[in-house]
């Protein structure tokens, strides 16, 4: 997958490159505004992460001229404005996605894989990993060819863990997927341990060889090796 | 009241009680001056009789149907007028009459009076057209002026008028036209001094929308890059359990910290910016958090009920309703005890969250204030109440919270 972040905080723009590559995906990056219109001028890419606040223009501008060059482009915005307005012009521009600072890279990561499934393989794209089988698009989770039945919550949290295989995962990262804002109630209560535990629970009964490790104090980690 | 209103009620005070002293003064003058006439006609009349007599001529000219002459053989010392009924064969009853008592000297010498009489029911009626039509008259005028006055009212208050209207039109955050010069001094000085008022909200709002973007970006790019940094920390092998640890507060602080910076710029946005409101699926909504909190509550035991009376009209911006819904019910979770109960009542006008939990040591009035917050040590920002109080306010929704015997009611309702 190749990857344009259109970014101009050094600092953000070394953790996201650095996080994507180890996912294995090419990144390229460009600091400011002419950068980014020269790349998206030339180049192509499967993905394009763009902050609006750019210095010398506004990443929108990035986003129109995408927009009308390589429509297969997925786009997704990251801006810490968090202004509705942006969100809603730059979803109005033709963005695919919109994610406010400050964000999990796991999040980001996730975003990431969906938008492309969506735009390159219409989101008909099964994930197979061994003797499991995620069909995102219809929710449906198979161990050994078996169907398993797991709520909407549960699906979102094993692509989530899939999505960001052999990565740590925070508990924060993974709460404030499944829960968006009202993550905050939840960690006191150790909800997502309990949460974790159901899934697991489900998948094993199903045969499946049980790949989620805890990290003790951190989170969770998804192996396949 | 309308001003207009108001000036033609105080003409129509002062016209009524003008017309009627009018008239009725009218009526007096008039009837004073036709008796004064009629007087000096009786008289007239009876100074000829009298000087009849005196030559002694019998005949006493002047009977009429509505006057009759006779002479008395009595003594009387001096004119006298007076008004009196009498019977008339004519008019077939008792009418009024003016009648005159004149002393003279009879035929024989001896003492006279001459009496003479005239009917004045043809006055009264002259006298009634009369003040009638002073009356009349007097109501044209002020009729007239009346018109006159409100026709010149609304020309000169046009300008404040207009005014009035750019004012209720005026939005903080969309492009005005300056109110205009006009003939008129004092309107002139207001829309000098409105126009400086609006160029100053729209600059003020301007500024504080600007800084609050800049603040946005200021404190969210770092925070971005702190969070970045923990992502990837945690990558690293052969972390121990103290590294995991303080990684843990940090990520905590780092969300907390990220929570309220959200939470302060949305509750200035909230203020400032025009969330366009639109028809909400309230049912939905509330189904849709209670969901995501269904875990939450099953832990504690929490037992939630969702019951539509009728579809809710309450219009409000997408991102805002939901705010408010998932902030009430999650603080009706939060504030719960094991065991409890939710209960969320929708109707047309509003809905209704109930909740069992413990008494606050919170002034309820308190309650909606930022910062405010029942348990000092909770992880919550203190701003959740706030902003679904800033967003009830701006939309103009009633929020009321009240509690009785461990059962706290938050309503939600259009105000009337």
């Amino acid at each position: 997958m190749k990857v344009l972040l259109v970014e101009d905080e050094p600092e953000l723009r070394r953790s996201v490159l650095a996080y994507l590559h180890g996912e294995g995906m090419v990144v390229e990056v460009a600091r400011d505004f002419p950068e980014a219109m020269d790349k998206t001028g030339m180049f192509t890419y499967d993905a394009v992460l763009v902050d609006i606040t750019l210095p010398k223009g506004s990443g929108l501008d990035v986003v129109r001229q995408l927009r009308t060059k390589n429509p297969g482009t997925g786009i997704i915005i990251i801006s810490a404005k968090g202004s509705l307005d942006d969100k809603v012009r730059g979803l109005e521009l033709g963005a695919d996605d919109y994610l406010a600072k400050p964000f999990h890279l796991p999040e980001l990561v996730a975003r990431l894989h969906a938008l492309v499934r969506r735009k390159t393989f219409n989101g008909r794209q099964d994930i197979v990993l061994d003797e499991l089988r995620l069909v995102p698009e219809d929710k449906l989770v198979e161990v050994h060819g078996e169907r398993v039945e797991l709520t909407g919550m549960q699906f979102d949290l094993l692509l989530f863990l899939v999505a960001n295989k052999d990565r740590v995962l925070s508990r924060s990262a993974i709460a404030e997927h499944v829960w968006g804002d009202h993550a905050e109630a939840m960690d006191e209560h150790d909800l997502l341990y309990s949460h974790m535990k159901n899934l697991r629970k489900k998948l094993t009964e199903h045969g499946w060889q049980d790949r989620i490790k805890t990290v003790y104090g951190i989170g969770y980690r998804f192996t396949t090796t | 009241m309308k001003l207009l209103h108001r000036t033609a009620l105080n003409h129509l005070l002062l016209a009524i009680p003008l017309v009627v002293i009018g008239t009725v003064a009218g009526h007096y003058a008039v009837r004073h001056a036709v008796n004064d006439e009629l007087d000096e006609q009786l008289q007239h009349h009876a100074e000829l009789i009298a000087a009849r007599l005196a030559t002694g001529e019998s005949e006493l000219p002047g009977e009429a149907p509505d006057q009759f002459v006779q002479v008395l053989p009595e003594r009387s010392t001096g004119i006298a007028f007076q008004d009196t009924l009498l019977y008339n064969a004519a008019e077939e009853g008792v009418i009024p009459w003016r009648m005159v008592r004149y002393p003279a000297v009879g035929v024989g010498g001896g003492p006279a009076t001459v009496v003479i009489a005239r009917a004045t029911v043809e006055y009264e009626d002259l006298v009634t057209t009369v003040a009638l039509v002073i009356g009349g008259l007097l109501l044209l005028v002020f009729l007239g002026n009346f018109l006159v006055d409100r026709w010149l009212n609304t020309r000169l208050w046009r300008p404040f008028h207009h005014t009035l209207d750019q004012l209720a039109h005026f939005q903080v955050d969309a492009p005005r036209n300056e109110l205009p010069r006009t003939g008129i001094t004092e309107f002139n000085a207001m829309n000098g001094t409105l126009n400086a008022m609006m160029a100053k909200l729209q600059r003020d709002f301007t500024a504080q929308k600007r800084f609050s973007e800049q603040a946005a970006h200021e404190l969210q790019t770092p925070l971005a890059v702190m969070q970045g940094k923990l992502d990837e920390l945690i990558q690293m092998p052969e972390l121990g359990e103290l590294e995991a640890g303080m990684i843990e507060v940090l990520y905590r602080a780092r969300e907390r910290m990220g929570r309220t910076v959200q939470n302060m710029l949305l509750l200035a946005r909230i203020g400032n910016m025009e969330y366009a409101a639109a028809p909400v699926d309230w049912q939905a909504l509330f189904q849709d958090q209670a969901a995501l909190l269904a875990g939450l509550m099953e832990r504690r035991a929490v037992h939630f009920q969702l019951h539509v009376d009728k579809r809710c009209e309450l219009r409000l911006h997408p991102v805002l309703a939901e705010l408010v819904v998932a902030n009430l019910l999650r603080n009706a979770v939060q504030h719960n005890h094991e065991g409890g109960s939710i209960n969320v009542r929708i109707g047309s006008e509003g809905f209704v969250v109930t909740n069992s939990g413990p008494t606050l040591n919170v002034d309820p009035e308190r309650l909606f204030e930022r910062f405010t917050k029942g348990d000092p040590s909770s992880e919550g920002s203190g701003l959740g109440l706030s902003m679904v109080k800033e967003v009830c306010d701006n939309a103009g929704l009633r929020l009321e919270y009240t509690e009785a015997a461990g059962v706290h009611t938050v309503v939600v309702h259009r105000t009337r």
